[in-house]
């Protein structure tokens, strides 16, 4: 391969001009995902984040020092402080949703929410992460330049072709959560073995609904675990394939949707969910948008 | 520009979940510095490399100056109410990390915490016990799928 043919390639995949309207999706349900977060947050403020909660102010900062970006270095150190920052994050997060002053608020958000997440790292899931890392990107996107105020304001209608660097990263990330902890599985005999499934069901911690015992009979749980290795493979490298994409999307969401019915993850489902929406092809995504904007 | 951004971002995304140990991590220690700072730290052994098999609650022994005991636990699931659960959710990862043994850091905070609870309700907390109880999941061959409820003693404080 010449260098010309890889660095045209390179150009082709993530700076080609393309529709920005699987992003303004994103940002409409990740935005979602986003504030029911933040809202979820305030009834564990003093217990988790307050002066005196179980993970006290002064042990955090013993702990963290200034290693971390958190503004909450700049507020008091009081259960108030924290309150200021998480109202922040709210009215941030309205703004992200909404895409008014889209790329501030977005900003923001990303600020705001590792702020939190440095102040008690010990209440976070992969989640978190997820919702951690997509924000950092949504920083460089153009997610509000359409279906927005942003876009009300300036008279725009359509949805305008974008550098897409941002949305490929976004799906790059999306691929390697997938392919990652399928490595990491395959690492624990487990899952080899075919019996992982069985476990999760019988933890109080992530259980929601135990499933009847004719579906925990070892054929069944070793179709879970396999199914579910073979699940995220797909998900982390068929993804790429145009032709087979619609197919691995839907098996992604309703992968996550029977993860829900089963275990408590928090939010970690739907914000793959959002995340396997990057994957939804421009034109079907900005032809959905317009009638859902026909239907508000 | 932008390029030298997506080309770092995506060496930090795809390195630094691996081992501590695996050379593209080593590569990438050099880097971290401002990107731990940023909060991008990440991992993805979500029930890897094995699920998580046992069943772990916390407990509190409070010894208080007037010679009565008492016991605390944190909120634990209900699985009767999803939003509920949903709330709480967070409640559960605190007691989670506070017994993986892992962040021993968050024992004292934690009694800490428990004392000033007991002096707004006008006692005196003379020491407190935290108990770790345990269950383990058996394999799914075995006749019943979860072993006896066992204890242990994880952590002790005395304030006089």
């Amino acid at each position: 391969m010449h260098w010309s043919q890889f660095t045209d390639a390179w150009f082709g995949f993530f700076h080609a001009p393309e529709s920005c309207a699987p992003q303004v999706l994103f940002r409409l349900m990740f935005g979602s995902l986003m504030l029911l977060n933040a809202v979820l947050l305030f009834p564990l403020v003093t217990d988790m984040f307050g002066s005196h909660a179980m993970w006290n102010i002064a042990a955090w900062q013993r702990q963290q020092g200034r290693t971390r970006m958190s503004l909450l270095h700049l507020l008091p150190p009081t259960t108030g402080g924290f309150r200021i920052l998480l109202v922040i994050h709210v009215l941030a997060c309205v703004g992200f949703l909404i895409g008014w002053q889209f790329r501030v608020s977005a900003v923001v958000v990303f600020v705001t929410l590792v702020s939190v997440h440095h102040r008690n790292t010990f209440i976070l899931s992969s989640g978190d992460t997820v919702l951690r890392l997509m924000s950092f990107l949504a920083m460089f996107s153009s997610a509000g330049e359409a279906f927005s105020a942003d876009a009300a304001v300036a008279g725009t209608t359509e949805f305008p072709a974008v550098d897409p660097w941002p949305l490929r990263l976004m799906q790059i990330l999306i691929s390697i959560i997938y392919v990652r902890t399928v490595w990491w599985k395959l690492r624990g005999k487990m899952w080899w073995n075919g019996t992982a499934a069985w476990y999760p069901v019988w933890v109080d911690t992530y259980l929601r609904h135990r499933p009847p015992r004719w579906m925990l009979r070892p054929f069944f749980i070793r179709m879970a675990t396999w199914g579910t290795l073979l699940a995220e493979l797909s998900l982390g490298t068929l993804i790429w394939i145009h032709e087979l994409r619609p197919y691995i999307v839907l098996s992604g969401i309703v992968m996550h949707l029977v993860f829900e019915v089963v275990m408590n993850l928090q939010l970690f489902g739907w914000i793959m969910i959002a995340g396997l929406l990057l994957f939804l092809p421009p034109e079907s995504t900005s032809r959905s948008l317009e009638w859902l904007a026909a239907w508000v | 520009m932008s390029d030298i951004a997506i080309v770092v971002i995506l060496v930090w995304f795809w390195c630094f979940d691996l081992p501590a140990d695996a050379p593209q991590r080593r590569l990438i220690a050099y880097l971290q510095k401002p990107f731990l700072y940023l909060g991008l730290w990440h991992g993805w052994a979500m029930f890897a490399p094995e699920p998580l098999h046992v069943n772990r609650r916390l407990k509190a022994i409070i010894q208080y100056a007037d010679g009565s005991i008492d016991e605390w636990r944190p909120i634990e699931p209900l699985q009767t109410n999803w939003f509920i659960d949903l709330l709480w959710f967070r409640h559960f990862k605190f007691q989670f990390s506070i017994l993986t043994g892992s962040h021993k850091v968050l024992w004292s905070p934690l009694c800490q915490w428990l004392v000033r609870q007991a002096k707004l309700d006008g006692l005196q907390v003379v020491s407190i016990q935290l108990i770790r109880e345990y269950q383990t999941v058996n394999a799914p061959t075995a006749a019943q799928p979860l072993k006896e409820w066992q204890s242990s003693v994880m952590h002790e404080e005395k304030f006089v």
